[in-house]
C-alpha cells in the first residue's frame, strides 16, 4: 500500500474524530453532540490532535525529503501540496495547530488570547468541515462500490 | 489496488458519513432554538467534570505541582536532544537507501 495513500486515510479519520469532539465543547448549544460528556470530549480531541500533529510533522518531513532527492513523481493522495485544495488544507492544518496550541498552553494564564484563538479555532472548523463536505463531493467517485467480476464463461 | 476492495470502499463510506454528520450537527446546533436553561446546566456540568477528570484537568494539577513541573522540565531536557538525533538518524537511513 503507498504511503501517501495511508496518511490520506489516516488524515481523513483523525480530523473526522478532531471535528466531532470539537464541535461538542464549541458551547451549550453544541453539547448534545457527544451528549455532554465534555471530558471524554477533551480527552478524545486532546489525544487525536497530539496524531494530527504528528501526521503533520510526517508529511512535511516526508515533502523535504522528496524535495532533496529531487523526486518529482505525482503523489494525488498527499494532504499537503503547492496549490488548489493542498494549499487550503496545509494553511488550515498551520493555524489549527498554532491556535489549538495557545489554547492548550494558556488556557488558564492568559484569557485574551485564547478567547482569540478559540474563536479563530471554532470558525476555521465550520469552514474546513465545509470544505472537506467539497472534497467529498468532487472525489464522489471513490465512493462507488467495486464492480463484481464478470466470471467466465463455462 | 486498494480501492477496489470492498472493505476499504466501506471505511471509506464510514470516515464520509462522520464528516456529513459533523456538518449536519454544526447546522443543526447553529440554527436551532436555545441553549435551554437544562442544556446549559448540563455543559457547565460537563465542563466541570471535564476539570476534574480528564486531561484538562491534569494539565492544571501539572500547572500547580512544582515537583511534576521540574520533572517535566528535566524530561523536556533528555527529549528534544533525542528527538532531533533520531530524525536526523531517520533521515540518514531514508536519504541512504536506493529504493
Amino acid at each position: 500500500m503507498k504511503f501517501d495513500f495511508i496518511l490520506h486515510w489516516l488524515w481523513a479519520l483523525v480530523f473526522s474524530i478532531l471535528a466531532l469532539s470539537g464541535i461538542a465543547m464549541a458551547g451549550a448549544k453544541y453539547g448534545w453532540v457527544m451528549q455532554y460528556d465534555i471530558a471524554t470530549a477533551d480527552i478524545v480531541h486532546r489525544l487525536a490532535a497530539v496524531v494530527y500533529v504528528l501526521l503533520t510533522l510526517i508529511v512535511i518531513i516526508y515533502e523535504i525529503i522528496r524535495i532533496l532527492r529531487r523526486d518529482r513523481t505525482k503523489k494525488p493522495w498527499l494532504v499537503f501540496g503547492p496549490s488548489g485544495y493542498g494549499l487550503f488544507t496545509f494553511i488550515t492544518t498551520l493555524i489549527f495547530i498554532i491556535t489549538g496550541a495557545v489554547i492548550w498552553l494558556f488556557m488558564d494564564s492568559n484569557h485574551a488570547a485564547t478567547a482569540f484563538t478559540m474563536w479563530i479555532h471554532e470558525k476555521l472548523t465550520y469552514l474546513a468541515v465545509a470544505s472537506v463536505i467539497w472534497h467529498i463531493y468532487m472525489k464522489s467517485h471513490a465512493l462507488k462500490w467495486p464492480k463484481k467480476k464478470e466470471r467466465k464463461a463455462r | 489496488m486498494w480501492m477496489q476492495k470492498k472493505w476499504f470502499t466501506l471505511l471509506i463510506w464510514f470516515v464520509t458519513t462522520s464528516f456529513f454528520f459533523a456538518f449536519g450537527a454544526i447546522l443543526i446546533s447553529m440554527f436551532r432554538f436555545g441553549p435551554t436553561e437544562q442544556e446549559a446546566m448540563s455543559f457547565m456540568m460537563g465542563m466541570m467534570k471535564a476539570m476534574e477528570t480528564s486531561l484538562m484537568g491534569l494539565s492544571m494539577q501539572v500547572k500547580e505541582d512544582a515537583n511534576v513541573q521540574r520533572l517535566v522540565y528535566e524530561s523536556v531536557q533528555f527529549a528534544f536532544p533525542l528527538l532531533a538525533i533520531s530524525i536526523a538518524g531517520g533521515v540518514y537511513v531514508r536519504c541512504r537507501r536506493k529504493v
